[in-house]
């Protein structure tokens, strides 16, 4: 059951046949196949990622736009507000100047008209006291 | 006195029985028992697997239980086969069946055991994880399998032993070459048989853990039991050089005792060194499982182990063969 | 169930009467061992041929099998450049399926057919191939003096005379190490080859061939065989990348 002969040599010789012949037949056709399917995967996946990288980029170049649109945008907005903000105080400030004008005349015609009314009251003064005087000396009885 | 041909017969076939199939059905029982207690933690742990947990613990019993199958097969052929020349049925012919017996039954304990680990362990990880049931069932199964070739070798040799080596009266030689083919492959496989199976059961408790990377484990795994089984396997050769090129081994005690001791040095020194390897192939795959890319460097560095911790058996197949060819 | 195990040897040329160089020739081993080589080659290179940018079911499973050893033999020896595992992969894949076809001819219920692996002088042959390979990688790579060194023992390198001492224990024991790899990859499929094969037969003749054993057959024949040939050219794999590292 355990004897070594010559079939020893033979069987290795014969693997080894064997081997050369799976290598030629089946294994380096195999493989070239299988490294340009690889190959192959490899490189269309080198293009998509090509493909994503130049689309991110347009993206990006996108984005950049829309941001600097925006951005000129936010400061045509800014600007027009900040004009009418001006404007407005502009004009509340001429209003306010107007209203603070016709305050200031009212009130000096009123504090002349008050000096006059003060002069006059001088003027008056005796003769309202004569008066007094001759209707208390009639004691009071109209 | 000149002692019944009958009684011969019977006394060879009780001792030959005896052995196969006390021996043989140890393992086996305690490795069910395995199974039905990581079986029983599992049910414990997730009532709701039960029906799968039960699967795998019957399957993994079934595969399991093999080994005792072999000796059962074995110890009914050692009962039955015909005696060839019943009126000089001697020495020689004890000789041959209690060798059979003590080869399949040490042979099929070691075997019995090791089925028992990844059944116990595929019981575990069902219980961690219940919906791989499938694939950790296959694995357990192949594991299970390959850790029965011990069994396997020790088989076969108890086979040749009962269909090849009956010779009539009663020889020194021939009996000691019946005997130490048994203990050599008998008790060379109790080992391996045991340190394989642990292996598995690493790999087992490694998938149930880690369910994906059940591929490189179960490539470590087979590569770990395979070297495991390297004792039997010199346990084997050891008893094929006897049953086969000792025709001119000397026919005295003497002659009976190299034999012997050459079948008791390979077959128990392969022991240690198959349940050690086993450890080795045990942690090996649990660490494949684990880490699955660093595959090769634990592969390698677990098969450097496995070679250190067997160099024991080497030692013992050295002994074994300066016993037989040149004291 | 006499002739279990026996082989039919030539042990003279055919048609002469010159006898054959060292002790004989086992006709059947050869027969069957280049059936299996032919066999594998047809069927590899109808799978091969067509070179298929989408291949058809052969060429699938060939590019299958081939694709799935390239990636093992790579994570395995873990070389840096895939045209130096690619120097092992014919070898490692021609291994396996030759292993494979030849655990499994011996299934054909016909006289003549009987594995080739169930000869011990087949197993053998290719597990020294496979030693002397890793044994040549190991010099190729570390150098023979470092190669040899290595087998002098881990003590070696170590400054001192007892270092040096160490080797005379050491050397042998890893000479043997390495010689004892030999033995049991070669033993270990074919035990289990020649084992099923007994097995079978026994159980064949107990029940005096009235019960086919197809689930022995399914087991020992096609799960065995499977995983041994796996074993044989995964080990065959390892100790090459063992040699190499």
């Amino acid at each position: 059951m355990v004897t070594l002969n010559l079939t020893l040599i033979v069987q290795l010789v014969l693997f080894l046949v064997f081997l050369w012949g799976m290598d030629r037949l089946a294994f380096r056709p195999t493989l070239e196949v299988l490294d340009a399917r690889d190959e192959r995967i490899a490189r269309d996946e080198e293009a998509a990622a090509a493909a994503t990288r130049e689309a991110a980029k347009l993206e990006g170049r996108y984005a950049e736009e829309l941001a600097a649109a925006r951005q000129e945008a936010a400061a045509m907005i800014s600007e027009v507000r900040r004009e009418a903000v001006d404007e407005r105080n502009a004009r509340l400030a001429e209003a306010r100047r107007k209203a603070d004008e016709a305050v200031a005349a009212a009130r000096a015609a009123a504090q002349e008209e008050l000096a006059g009314e003060r002069a006059r009251y001088d003027e008056l003064l005796p003769g309202l006291l004569d008066e007094m005087r001759r209707k208390m000396s009639l004691g009071g009885s109209d | 006195m000149e002692i019944d041909p009958h009684h011969i017969e019977l006394i060879g076939r009780l001792a030959g029985a005896g052995f196969a199939l006390g021996l043989g059905g140890v393992g086996a029982a305690i490795g069910m028992g395995m199974a039905a207690g990581s079986a029983d933690e599992g049910i414990m742990r997730q009532p709701q697997a039960q029906s799968s947990m039960l699967r795998t613990m019957l399957i993994g019993q079934a595969v399991g239980g093999s080994p005792s199958i072999f000796a059962l097969v074995v110890g009914l052929l050692i009962l039955f086969v015909p005696a060839m020349d019943l009126a000089h049925v001697g020495g020689n012919f004890i000789a041959m069946l209690v060798g059979a017996g003590l080869a399949v039954g040490f042979g099929c304990f070691g075997s019995g055991v090791g089925c028992g680990f990844p059944a116990a362990a595929a019981c575990e990880g069902l219980a961690r994880n219940p919906s791989r049931s499938s694939r950790v069932t296959s694995v357990m199964v192949i594991g299970q399998a390959v850790a029965q070739s011990p069994a396997i070798f020790a088989t076969v040799i108890a086979l040749i032993l009962l269909f090849f080596y009956q010779h009539p009266g009663t020889d020194w030689a021939m009996m000691g070459i019946c005997v130490g083919a048994g203990i050599a492959i008998g008790a060379g496989a109790l080992g391996p048989g045991w340190g394989s199976g642990m292996t598995a059961g690493g790999a087992m408790s490694g998938i149930g853990h880690w369910p994906r990377s059940h591929g490189v484990t179960l490539r470590t795994m087979l590569v770990g039991q395979g070297v495991c089984e390297t004792p039997a396997i010199f346990g084997m050769l050891v008893a094929f050089i006897m049953l086969f090129a000792m025709q001119n081994l000397q026919n005295d005690i003497v002659g009976f005792a190299k034999a012997v001791g050459a079948g008791i040095a390979v077959g128990f020194g392969g022991i240690g060194p198959g349940i050690g390897s086993g450890i080795a192939g045990k942690s090996g795959a649990e660490a494949t499982a684990t880490r699955p890319r660093l595959d090769a460097l634990v592969l390698r560095t677990m098969l450097i182990g496995q070679a250190v911790s067997q160099s024991t058996a080497i030692y013992a197949l050295i002994i074994a063969l300066v016993l037989l060819y040149v004291i | 169930m006499e002739h279990i195990g026996e082989r039919l040897i030539w042990y003279y040329v055919p048609f002469t009467d010159i006898a054959m160089p060292g002790g004989g020739l086992n006709v059947l081993t050869v027969f069957n061992t280049i059936v299996t080589m032919v066999t594998l080659w047809v069927l590899f290179w109808l799978g091969a041929r067509k070179r298929a940018e989408v291949p058809g079911p052969g060429q699938a499973v060939v590019e299958m099998i081939v694709g799935a050893f390239d990636g093992l033999v790579a994570s395995s020896l873990e070389f840096e450049e895939r045209e130096a595992n690619r120097k092992f992969f014919p070898l490692i894949t021609a291994l396996f399926v030759f292993l494979l076809l030849s655990n499994y001819i011996g299934f054909l219920p016909t006289q003549y057919f009987e594995e080739p692996t169930a000869d011990i002088n087949t197993t053998l042959s290719l597990g020294i191939m496979g030693m002397a390979i890793a044994t040549y990688c190991g010099c190729r790579s570390k150098g023979v003096l470092g190669y040899l060194a290595e087998l002098c023992g881990p003590m070696w390198a170590e400054p001192g005379i007892a270092g040096k001492l160490s080797a005379v224990f050491f050397f042998p024991l890893n000479v043997i190490g390495e010689l004892s790899k030999i033995v049991s990859i070669s033993f270990r499929l074919f035990g289990n080859i020649i084992g099923g094969s007994i097995i079978i037969i026994v159980v064949s003749q107990l029940t005096y061939n009235l019960v086919v054993p197809i689930g022995l057959d399914l087991f020992f024949v096609f799960f065995v065989g499977v995983i041994q040939a796996f074993v044989f050219t995964m080990l065959t794999l390892t100790y090459i990348s063992v040699g190499i590292k």
